[in-house]
């Protein structure tokens, strides 16, 4: 029994002893892995590196039809022939239609670039015209559903308005153009009067231009 | 049906974000937005341009020169002015070709144009080429009030002429203060008046060194970029917002007059060095100044 015994102890410490010569082996392969691996991580020099290529003066315009604060992609900034509004006797959109160009300039070439807003009169002919009819709001976007109106005036008003890459950031301008509607709690930009009935019927027809200068 | 309702509502507003994307339009872009070019008097420079058209449809570009310059204070803020209207234009001097363009969809129109120096030109002359191209038209109804606004967008590439041999960059640096800067925050704020008496345009990199006696840079910092043409004037400032050990110093300011022609890659310099001595006490606060050489 006790040879038995013995021999049995014998036979597992043999085992055992491999277990422990095979764990002492996989310890050992184990740490030289990581201590080979950390010497790697310490000795080697990865490259990473990256061109960025230059962008310059890239301008991009987007025109939308608003009506309430629905965006839909549009091909004109046009009003369409006007509703008499028969409370207030004054002429508006058929359906309160309101347009927002928005403006981006993509540019990484570090150029003081300048975006610049003029327009001519919108008119009928030399003595009637809706210059005082259209509110101008100026707002520096900084996503899409984000902006702060930085200005707010009327079409006769609204030449000459200049944004700079460094007024914009990251952002863009966006440009809203309106026709005024006299409501107090949406209120038109100062010297903007809705379109009343001693307006001559007729096309009232206009430009702007938005410069980008380097 | 809940679920397909889900993944509808998913989808619909999975979509929506890419509508602003596909709306957005695109424009027609010249490939130099500053062409700086050196002529000598009596002879002609020419050049290319690309025009280029990224977008799925034919565009018609107009082309057309005009005058610009710096507005007063040297940030780099330009006006625009009709063709040949200033004294320093040089309209009259360049020709190009073709004054129209129809651009094919992702096509290039090649720009060429020819600068004639006359004989007796000496500085720098300047004017800007624009292109422009109706972006929206305004549908005219002939029914009641109708209202529309044509929408056009136009790009300017900036001409700086020197005429070879006789641009001359020089400016005067002058009043130079040192003082706590007025947002009361500890920092120290360096101003100089800058004025170009050179006749040519210049852009400038200007810096600031504080030396101790042992002649280490105790505070460095970069001043604003100024843009000039002849006769402009600007103001230098930069700020410094650590505290400086109480002792002796060396300023040594340098600015580059030469910016613009190195970022043309068609020179460099001239670079003005000015130096002075301060003495600084606790606090930041200034002693003595010297008078700037």
């Amino acid at each position: 029994m006790f040879k038995s015994e013995n021999f049995n102890n014998n036979k597992l410490g043999k085992g055992a002893r491999k277990m422990k010569n095979v764990i002492i082996c996989m310890v050992v392969v184990l740490l030289a892995f990581c201590v080979t691996g950390a010497w790697a991580a310490q000795s080697q020099t990865v490259n990473v590196n990256a061109v960025v290529p230059t962008v310059s003066g890239g301008l991009t315009v987007t025109v939308s039809k608003v009506i309430g604060t629905t965006f839909t992609g549009a091909t004109s900034i046009s009003f369409g022939t006007l509703a008499l509004d028969n409370v207030n006797n004054i002429f508006v959109p058929s359906d309160k239609r309101y347009y927002a160009v928005d403006v981006g300039v993509k540019d990484n070439s570090g150029t003081v670039w300048t975006l610049t807003h003029t327009r001519s009169s919108v008119k009928k002919d030399a003595t009637n015209n809706l210059d005082s009819n259209i509110n101008v709001s100026f707002m520096k976007q900084a996503d899409s559903t984000h902006g702060t109106k930085d200005k707010y005036l009327s079409f006769a008003n609204s030449n000459n308005v200049a944004y700079t890459k460094t007024q914009l950031g990251s952002g863009w301008l966006r440009i809203y153009y309106g026709l005024g509607n006299g409501n107090p709690e949406d209120p038109d930009a100062s010297g903007v009067t809705p379109i009343g009935l001693d307006k001559p019927a007729g096309t009232y027809a206009g430009s702007v231009t938005i410069t980008l200068t380097p | 049906m809940i679920t397909l309702l889900r993944i509808g509502i998913f989808f619909c507003f999975f979509s929506s974000l890419f509508i602003p994307l596909a709306q957005a339009d695109k424009l027609p872009f010249m490939n130099q937005s500053k062409i700086r070019v050196m002529v000598a008097p009596g002879e002609r420079a020419f050049g290319e341009m690309t025009l280029e058209n990224p977008t799925d449809k034919t565009k018609n570009i107009r082309l057309y020169l005009e005058d610009w310059y710096y507005l007063p204070g040297g940030s780099g803020a330009k006006e625009f002015l009709p063709f040949n209207s200033t004294s320093l234009s040089a309209c009259p001097w360049i020709t190009f070709s073709p004054a129209e363009a129809v651009v094919p969809p992702f096509g290039k129109q090649k720009i060429s144009y020819v600068i004639s120096a006359p004989k007796d030109a000496t500085g720098a002359r300047f004017a800007s080429l624009f292109f422009e191209t109706l972006v929206t038209e305004n549908p005219l109804s002939d029914i009641g009030r109708s209202a529309g606004l044509d929408l056009s967008v136009r790009v300017a590439t900036l001409f700086y002429v020197e005429v070879k041999g006789t641009s001359e960059r020089k400016a005067n640096i002058s009043n130079l203060k040192l003082e706590p800067s007025k947002n009361a925050d500890g920092s120290l704020e360096l101003t100089l008046d800058f004025e170009n008496t050179g006749n040519t345009d210049i852009t400038t990199s200007a810096n600031f060194n504080l030396m101790n006696k042992d002649g280490i840079v105790s505070a460095r910092g970069a001043f604003n970029d100024l843009y000039t043409f002849p006769g402009g004037k600007g103001s230098f400032v930069g700020v410094w917002k650590e505290r400086i050990a109480p002792g002796d110093y060396d300023l040594i300011i340098t600015v580059d007059l030469g910016k613009a022609l190195m970022d043309a890659g068609i020179g460099r310099g001239p670079v003005i060095t000015k130096e002075t001595s301060v003495t600084i006490g606790e606090n930041n606060q200034i002693v003595q100044i010297g008078q700037l050489q």
